[in-house]
């Protein structure tokens, strides 16, 4: 997750803790000490969705799936979650509002010490349901639209869903709710992106996270709506262009860029040339501190059975069960090759990321993306947009106290 | 006092609409089959694909068998959400 508003226009957001150790730097309360070093945790809580989503990496349903994990066993993940030092947890699904007990494992989550946040397609959240889950403790609600109305309602398979999350999204503001959008950016909605920021920011919401298609679940059957290398350039530049022109004119809007990390060398190559080397050495600094692609380290999820998988699109490949097994057992068990491949993957990553000027904030990006299309755990994301040109730049030289 | 017996069952299913297939991995020829994870597919066939493609870099041998046909017990302390299930 990479805060473009953070980076180019220096808002602070509470999570910078998390993704630039920027805790100091921040006025906002901040996420800190080990729990920086955990994982952010996605739970899909259910399966079960009231939308049928051409993208949903889940493979949602419209019914109950077998084996959900009951209140009392999510109590206990909850529980096993906090003592191994979890920070987040990110109740998700399918759509979480269909589980009557969310509040309830939200107040729980939340008085145990793992800060609750939300992901939803907001069709569900009555003013009741918004309250409640305030009351709850729940901290942010993040609302998926996928383009204006029209187009919208076609990705998502159901007439009137945008006017619904836009509702949903008033009865989380109305209560005083953090709330913000969740764009996935394809071909079909690229086109969208300015308009639906300049329509919700008349709604009042603030924060705007862009992410790109990840290839896993019914993601994999819409391959041929992601993004050319070019498309993707311009999106993200869209974005950073947008969110300077909402500073200039005092939108304190934040924005975020989620699934490429080809975008944090793009950003410290847009910082070069619109604020010059100081300001890209500073962006280029964040970044490295961030970490590239956190899949095996940074995030994990858990499924509505309680299957821990590498990252929330990677679906179909499971580490453990929580049901088998405690979460932190099955996260620091080095004996699995791939989770410790994932986390030293610098020297294995072949082709343009073995040279690449940038692998140190990349990492090389999406290890689902390559597996799913070159068949290869270590070859490069296919969704990498870089020129030649940059791949072989020389990223921002490290200060030393040298005046600029 | 925790049951320290095996005697906890884990019957839940790991799958759903598509069967789940427990991975087992021999990275070396003198190292032990290492329980690695679990893949989801349709057909052995596809479990076998799937796994070749996460391990063929690493492993000398991958064995796969249905996550349904698989009997699992533990103790009480080895996973408390297994056990809450079994207070529900």
């Amino acid at each position: 997750m990479i805060s473009v508003s953070k980076l180019l226009c220096d808002l602070d957001a509470e999570g910078d803790g998390l993704r630039y150790d920027a805790a100091e730097q921040s006025r906002k309360s901040q996420i800190r000490d080990r729990k920086q070093r955990r994982p952010v945790i996605v739970w899909n809580v259910t399966k079960q969705c009231n939308l049928y989503c051409e993208h949903c990496y889940a493979g949602a349903e419209t019914t109950v799936a077998d084996g959900e994990l009951s209140a009392a066993e999510g109590k206990a993940l909850l529980d096993d979650l906090a003592d191994y030092g979890v920070p987040v947890v990110l109740f998700s699904g399918g759509e979480p509002l269909v589980r009557n007990d969310l509040e309830e494992l939200v107040a729980y989550a939340n008085d145990v010490g793992v800060r609750p946040v939300l992901s939803t397609n907001g069709t569900l959240i009555t003013e009741e349901r918004a309250r409640d889950l305030r009351d709850a403790g729940l901290k942010y609600a993040g609302v998926s639209v996928d383009g204006l109305p029209e187009r919208n309602d076609a990705f998502r398979g159901e007439d009137g869903a945008f006017d619904a999350a836009v509702r949903g999204i008033r009865n989380c503001l109305d209560v005083g709710l953090k709330t913000g959008l969740r764009y996935t950016i394809t071909e079909r909605n690229a086109a969208d992106l300015t308009g639906v920021v300049d329509l919700l920011t008349d709604e009042g919401l603030d924060r705007f996270c862009f992410y790109h298609l990840d290839y896993g679940g019914r993601g994999t059957e819409i391959l041929d709506a992601d993004l050319t290398p070019e498309q993707r350039r311009d999106a993200v530049e869209t974005v950073c262009d947008m969110t300077r022109r909402y500073h200039d004119r005092g939108e304190e809007i934040e924005t975020l860029l989620v699934g490429n990390y080809a975008d944090a060398a793009y950003i410290v190559e847009y910082a070069r040339e619109h604020y010059g080397e100081a300001k890209a050495r500073t962006v280029y600094e964040y970044l490295r501190t961030n970490g590239g692609d956190p899949a095996g380290e940074r995030v994990a999820d858990v499924d509505y059975q309680g299957n821990v998988h590498l990252t929330q699109f990677w679906q179909h490949y499971s580490l453990g069960n929580v049901r088998d097994r405690a979460f932190g057992a099955i996260w620091d068990d080095d004996s699995n090759p791939v989770l410790a491949a994932l986390r030293d993957r610098e020297p294995r990553l072949t082709g343009t990321c073995a040279d690449c000027a940038y692998s140190e904030i990349c990492r090389g990006g999406s290890r689902l993306r390559a597996l799913t299309v070159e068949n290869d755990l270590f070859a490069p994301d296919p969704q990498c947009y870089l020129t030649d040109e940059e791949i072989a730049t020389s990223p921002p030289a490290p200060d030393i106290g040298a005046a600029d | 006092m925790p049951d320290d017996s095996l005697s906890v069952s884990v019957d839940e299913p790991r799958g759903d609409t598509t069967r789940e297939w427990e991975l087992f991995v021999r990275e070396s020829p003198e190292d032990p089959l290492t329980h690695a994870g679990s893949v989801s597919a349709p057909s052995a066939d596809i479990a076998r694909e799937q796994a070749t493609q996460l391990f063929e870099w690493t492993a000398t041998a991958l064995w796969l068998c249905p996550a349904d046909e698989v009997e699992r017990v533990q103790i009480e302390a080895a996973a408390a959400v297994a056990s809450a299930g079994d207070e529900a």
